[in-house]
């Protein structure tokens, strides 16, 4: 209670270094989700177009049922196999003249079926890998009865290329700012401690041990952090919730896809109060009591 | 209770204490005189350990000080109560704050403090400024919310420097009967003063200071 009250005291007395303080870790707060949001987004994306990849392995036209249900449970016993689905050789077919109905003179005076039967893919998102798939094709390619495998590999790498880099940079820049946060409040709680040095020599004097003296510094630095947290729940409230949910995103169609994690709302406050809390920590581990 | 022996403190070039020897017996009032810049401070300074002691020895109420490690100085200064020579009020707290720090520092629960504190404060004439800034309170009424601040624990020992350098002969003599309750009360006082009206007449042990060592030692 005491170190609380002591806080509140210090807080009001540098109200001016703190209210800047507190905006600097607002705005580093609102920037940081800003930039956690754009990254969720990307992944969600990337996830959403890993949705779409399949592998497609095409059959010898003589294998038998028995053969067929061998390399059948063979596919699904990989771990990283969601779905297998038997396209037969007339399935084949009647897809492909559906889906090329307006040019089905090329189909008059086919002589027989052409195509081969096939067995489709579809892959846990979590487990698919460009590497994965690969070894998964070749080990296919080589079981009895398989004529060809084909996936798309390069749309595979290409997606995994965007997923790496989006996390890299998201996380080199979130963790930049973090520790830009983490420094304001560091600095603002030495700027403090080293203003109130002749309070602390005092309270050093009449036999305060080091926590005693530290105890309010560190209420102080949480509560800067929490108040910062504070103002940037504000600014994702009305920024994201009236400018982006409410009449922005219907003329930006892009905007009507996005996801709004529940966590960009309320994380402000627990990030908020973790930082200013550590950078306390920090700042006062590196004083000599 | 407080025992030194041979204590030398030097700053930079020049040397404050040349290997000061004394003792002062658990319940005794005893002051310490001299010229400015005699060394009076610098040996109050050093039984608290605000500053450490370049030779010799200091042990307090048993305890040796000299060589106590960081850590232990906090316990020693709450063994202590010490009337500041520049008060050190804390400001932007009120004197009942001021004066309930000392027992925050040493754990005593919100609840209890209220008696301890008030009680003290009127002992020192103050209850009616408790909730008063130190700002607003006169030099002599300053002076004395140091004290009740300083005895507040009821430390074993009490430490005074100045503590009428900047009060009126009336004033000083109020401090005085302050300090003399608290001595006849058990508890050792040791009072730095260059104010010869504070100890003459008083029968007790007056050291005086001058070039760094003990030059005279006189009853008051």
């Amino acid at each position: 209670m005491s170190g609380l009250r002591s806080a509140l005291a210090g807080m009001w007395k540098e109200k001016w270094i703190n209210l800047l303080s507190v905006l600097s870790i607002g705005v580093g707060l609102f920037i940081l989700l800003v930039a956690l949001f754009t990254v969720y987004n990307l992944n969600y994306f990337a996830s959403k177009l890993q949705d779409q990849f399949s592998m497609t392995v095409y059959l010898d036209d003589g294998i038998s049922q028995q053969g067929l249900a061998r390399l059948e449970g063979a596919i699904k016993a990989n771990p990283a196999v969601r779905t297998v689905s038997y396209i037969s050789k007339d399935a084949a077919l009647g897809e492909l003249k559906k889906a090329m109905k307006d040019s089905a003179y090329l189909f008059e005076g086919l002589d027989g079926n052409p195509l081969p039967a096939s067995i489709e893919i579809r892959f846990r998102r979590d487990n698919l890998k460009s590497e994965a798939a690969q070894e998964l094709a070749r080990q296919i390619k080589a079981m009895q009865g398989v004529q060809d495998v084909q996936y798309g590999a390069k749309f595979l790498e290409g997606i995994e290329r965007i997923i790496t880099g989006a996390r890299s940079a998201g996380i080199a820049f979130l963790a930049a700012l973090l520790v830009g946060v983490l420094f304001v409040c560091y600095s603002t709680v030495k700027i403090l401690f080293y203003r109130r040095k002749d309070e602390v020599e005092t309270l050093s004097l009449l036999g305060a041990g080091g926590w005693f003296i530290r105890a309010p510094f560190l209420v102080e630095g949480s509560l800067l952090g929490l108040a910062g947290g504070l103002l940037a729940c504000f600014a994702t409230y009305s920024v994201f919730g009236g400018f982006f949910l409410g009449g922005f995103a219907s003329s930006v169609p892009v905007l009507r896809y996005m996801l709004f994690p529940a966590f960009i709302f309320y994380m402000p406050l627990p990030a908020g109060l973790f930082i200013g809390f550590t950078g306390a920590l920090i700042a006062l581990g590196r004083i000599r009591i | 209770m407080v025992r030194f022996e041979g204590v030398i403190k030097t700053y930079e070039n020049q040397q404050a204490l040349t290997g000061v020897t004394f003792q002062a017996a658990r319940g005794e009032l005893l002051f310490f005189t001299g010229a400015s810049g005699a060394g009076k401070s610098t040996l109050l300074k050093l039984i608290y350990r605000a500053i450490d002691p370049d030779g010799g020895s200091i042990s307090v109420n048993g305890i040796e000080t000299s060589s106590m490690k960081a850590g232990h100085v906090p316990g020693l200064r709450r063994m202590i109560g010490v009337v500041f020579q520049d008060f050190r009020l804390l400001s932007g707290r009120s004197i009942y704050d001021n004066v309930a720090l000392a027992l925050r520092i040493r754990g005593v629960a919100e609840r209890a403090l209220k008696t301890q504190v008030m009680e003290v404060l009127k002992m020192v004439g103050l209850r009616h400024k408790a909730d008063s800034w130190p700002e607003t309170l006169s030099g002599g009424e300053q002076q004395r919310a140091v004290i009740a601040r300083a005895i507040v624990a009821e430390p074993v020992l009490l430490l005074a420097d100045e503590p009428t350098g900047n009060l009126d002969p009336d004033t000083s003599a109020g401090v005085m009967r302050i300090f003399k309750d608290i001595n006849a009360r058990g508890t050792t006082v040791l009072i730095a003063t260059h104010n010869r009206d504070l100890y003459t007449g008083t029968g007790r042990r007056v050291l005086k200071l001058a070039g760094g060592r003990i030059e005279t030692e006189a009853a008051g």
